[in-house]
Order: C-alpha cells, then structure tokens, then sequence
C-alpha cells in the first residue's frame, strides 16, 4: 500500500505534461511579436567585451534579439556543467525585467527554475564594473548553473547597451 | 582637339556602359545579404553546443604536511566527464576518474568510472536515470569539484560516515516543484566483507561485478524555501549490507541544510549508520553497529577571489561502543580562485582522536571546466 501511494504521488508529477518552454512560446507570454526579429551583427570589439562576461568566446557572429516599445528579448545559451541551458531574458529601461529557464540540459542544479531564485534578478542592471547591481544568492548543488544564469543576465544588459545606447 | 573630344567621348561613354544601374546594385546587395545570412547561420549551426558531445572535468594536487609524520604530494583526482544530447529529452552522462596518478598492481591510484547513465526527461518536473550514478545523499556527494568547496580535501564526515563518494548502478527518478525536490533510487547496494572490514565506505562495490543479491532503496528530500537556502535529508535502507553472508540490516539517515546570503555561506551535516544489533559481534568492532557524525562550517567570501572558512566536524565509525573512537576534527583556511573555477587552497586541520592530537597542513590547488 505505501508503493500504490508513492506511485500516486508520482503519477501527479507525470501527469503535469509540460515540456521545455521554446523561444516562441516565451516570446509571446512576455508579449513579443516573435516574427519580428532583429540581429545584432558582432564587432570585434562587442566580440571581445561578450567574451570577457561569459569568460570564453561566443560561437556566434550576431545576436538575435526582439523589440517591442523600450523593452528588449533575449533567448541565449551558455553552458552550466557540460551542456548548455537556454534562458529567455527580458530588458527594460529599468534594468533586467524577466527572467526564464526556457530548457534545462543537466542533470542537477535546475533549482535555477524556481520562482523565488529568478526574482533576484529582477531590476539588476550592470556596474561600470560590469557586475551586477543586484547580490545573487547561490543554490547548493547549483552552482555552475548559477554562474550561468549571472552570466547571461549580464550578458543580455551589456547587449541592451549595445542596442538601445550604441 | 577633336582627337581629344573624341577620346574623351569614347571613354565617357565607356564608363557609362560598365557603371552598373541601381537595379543591378540592388540585385547585387540582397545577393550578398543571403550569403551572409547562409554563414552566419552555418557558423550557429557549428556552435550549436546542444548536439556536440561534451567534455568536462576537474582535478586536484593536494600537498599533506603532517607535523611529526609524514608529507606529501598527490595529484589527488583526474577527472573527466563525456556528455551528450540524444535527443531533446534523453542525455548521456559520464565521469571517468584516475585517482592518485598511477593505477595498477602495486600501484597507489586507481581507475574507476564514478558515472555512465542515461537520463530521460518525463515531463517538466520528472526525470528517470538508469545507469551508474552518484548516491542522493549528503552536500558532497553529487558536487564536489575543488572551486565549489572549502579545504584541501573532502571532510571526513561525509567520508567516512555517508561515504563520499558514493555511486551504484539501478535506477532512480527525480521530481521537481518550485521548492522542493525528491529523488528515489533502486540500486545496488553495500557488500561489507564483515570478516575484516566495518565501515561503510569499505562496502562500496563500485557496481564492479558487484553482488546483486541484496539491493538498496535510497530516498532524499531537498526543500528551498527562499533563494540561498536549502535543508534536506536522506533516508535509505538495504536488508543485509553482507550480501548473504551475515544477514545484517542497516539504516542510514542524513540530514543537511546549506545557506548562501551575500558573502556569508554556512552548511551543517549529520549522518548517521544504524547496523543490526550482531554487526559488532560479527565484525569484532565493539560499538560498530551504530556510525555518525557531524559538522558546521561557517564561511566568509571577502571579495570575488577570496574566501575563508572554518569547520567543526566529529565522527565516530564505533559510536555505539563504551570506548573512546570518536575523532574531533577543527580546521580553519581560505580558497583564493585564480578564475571562476581554477582555486589555490588551504587549511590547518587539527584532529584529536583518544587524546592524541594530530596536526596538519593542507595546500591545494583545484580546477574544474
């Protein structure tokens, strides 16, 4: 009897038949027209200054990005522990407006999902330092997904600089 | 001069033929706009780290200068782990391990592989692992590169009471909410040769043609209620840890909290062995049916760079006997990390044990990528 009960337990967690959220999917929920998207094409200096924030080069030579009024979108990767974690990032006037774990590769550490983590960076902007305004609390057993997400958050403000403040 | 008008006739003329319309210029831009649409997109398609096989790891040289015995140096662990993507539900997963450098007959290091198992994503809050894969239990057993703990070696609570590192092979699942986390596992279990072995960390089989003939059943519960906090517990539990031979049941329970506020960081650990009541008979370990420990250990990040830590920590592997076997360990030290996961370390461990004490230096040096 206490098998057919965890087995019920279980089953509720099955039953939530959500899967990764995709890009269109976090692109309309936070209101953005995802046909309407620009790219950022990479100079060799936004080269170096991204490489300088994730702590290695991007495999990339633009950035797709979407614009609706004065806020900007942001779907992104960057590697936790060995495969990569996409993160949809929205920013404001008033720095970082929303962040999200669109698809979550590893194996631990996706404490990151969690409501109550992403808050933190709700309203963080950059230093002149290029860190971020905001103290972001680790979770145990998360730590490189954290780095991770601090990287692609500030990431996503100096490219917001790049943008809107060029 | 009319040889000159006629020249400069023809050549005004052979300008205008050869400049290119507006049309033509146009043709010619949205054709270069496609090339460089084409490779930028092949440059992404290439750095797609998504579909790539992965590879990581970390490694540790520790150096041990025991006053009154003696030092030395060992390149501790060299690590690698091989991932991939089968597909966007299902990965690969593996850690391969030499341990002190030289493996072999005779040799002090070994080989060993301390992960391989796929895991499948369910839906978004539960995922199945089949395969070998590290024990739910502890703060280290999961997470242990050199750039995410204090002191030079592992603590020897989780050492030599839970015992980190700790991986067996069966099957396990992993649920999710937005504040809690459980996992349940069905794997093999320990094997303690209770003729000449005690402790738990002497079971481990390492699922190297391991005996099979009693499996355990391993269940943990992480809660976080507010970001930096975690506290969580592990329960488990195998019929007879000897495989057949004795028939000894045993009970593991640990219990665990970790907070991370700003700078400052703490975590606490108890973990306790409960044997059947004839493990001290059959081993001849007075007191070795009941195993436990415990630490605190406080730390401060100063900046960036630079951390520092000190540790309380008591075990006992006879904590059921009259005698006195229980080791009293305190250490202080600081990790300064020459990037975000290279780490220079160092600690001044004292340990008591039957009111001897021992007193060592530790210096290390840590990375993981």
């Amino acid at each position: 009897m206490p098998l057919l009960r965890l087995l019920c337990i279980l089953s509720c967690f099955i039953c939530t038949a959500s899967w990764a959220t995709s890009s269109n999917d976090f692109l309309a929920q936070q209101q953005f027209d995802a046909k309407a998207m620009k790219a950022l094409w990479l100079t060799a200096e936004q080269q170096a200054a991204i490489a300088a924030i994730l702590s290695h080069p991007y495999a990339g030579v633009r950035i797709r990005y979407w614009l609706d009024d004065d806020r900007l979108a942001f779907v992104l990767n960057e590697i936790g522990k060995e495969l990569p974690i996409t993160f949809g990032v929205v920013v404001g006037p008033n720095g970082i407006h929303h962040m999200d774990v669109l698809v979550f590769r590893e194996s631990r550490g996706d404490e990151i999902k969690a409501d109550g983590f992403r808050q933190q960076f709700v309203h963080a902007q950059l230093t002149e330092e290029g860190a971020l305004t905001q103290t972001i609390d680790g979770i145990s057993g998360a730590t490189y997904s954290v780095r991770s997400m601090t990287k692609v958050a500030k990431l996503a403000l100096y490219l917001q600089q790049q943008i809107q403040q060029p | 001069m009319k040889k000159t008008i006629g020249t400069v006739s023809l050549l005004a003329s052979s300008i205008a033929f050869a400049a290119p319309s507006n049309d033509d210029l146009q043709k010619q831009i949205d054709e270069l706009r496609a090339q460089l649409e084409a490779t930028a997109t092949a440059v992404e398609a290439n750095a797609n780290t998504g579909s790539a096989v992965k590879i990581g790891g970390y490694g540790e040289l520790h150096y041990n200068n025991e006053q009154g015995g003696d030092n030395q140096i060992d390149f501790h662990r060299f690590v690698l782990f091989i991932g991939k993507e089968l597909n966007s539900t299902t990965r690969f997963f593996s850690e391969f391990e030499l341990e002190h450098s030289l493996a072999g007959d005779g040799k002090p290091g070994e080989v060993e592989l301390e992960q391989a198992y796929i895991e499948q994503d369910l839906n978004d809050t539960l995922s199945a692992k089949y395969g070998l894969f590290l024990i739910p239990v502890g703060i280290m057993n999961e997470t242990h590169e050199p750039d995410t703990f204090y002191g030079v070696e592992r603590n020897n609570v989780e050492k030599n009471i839970i015992p980190t590192t700790w991986w067996e092979g069966g099957v396990a699942l992993t649920g999710k909410t937005e504040t809690v986390s459980f996992d349940v596992a069905l794997h093999s279990g320990l094997n303690i040769d209770v003729a000449n072995k005690y402790k738990p960390r002497d079971g481990r089989q390492k699922v190297a043609e391991a005996a099979a003939n009693d499996l355990a059943i391993t269940a943990r519960v992480n809660y976080t209620p507010m970001a930096g906090v975690t506290v969580g517990g592990t329960l488990q539990y195998q019929e007879d840890v000897t495989q057949g031979v004795a028939s000894v049941e045993a009970q593991l329970l640990e219990a665990h909290a970790v907070v991370q506020q700003g700078a400052f960081s703490a975590r606490a650990l108890y973990a306790q062995w409960t044997f059947d009541d004839k493990f001290a008979t059959v081993t001849g370990k007075d007191g070795a049916e009941k195993q436990s420990g415990f630490y605190v250990e406080p730390a401060y990040k100063a900046t960036d760079t630079l951390g520092v830590f000190a540790r309380y920590s008591s075990y006992d592997n006879q904590a059921g006997g009259s005698a006195d076997t229980e080791v009293n360990e305190t250490a202080v030290g600081a990790n300064y990390w020459l990037s975000e996961t290279a780490v220079l370390k160092f600690d001044y461990n004292q340990a008591d044990k039957a009111g001897a004490t021992t007193d060592t230096l530790n210096l290390g040096v840590g990375y993981s990528f």
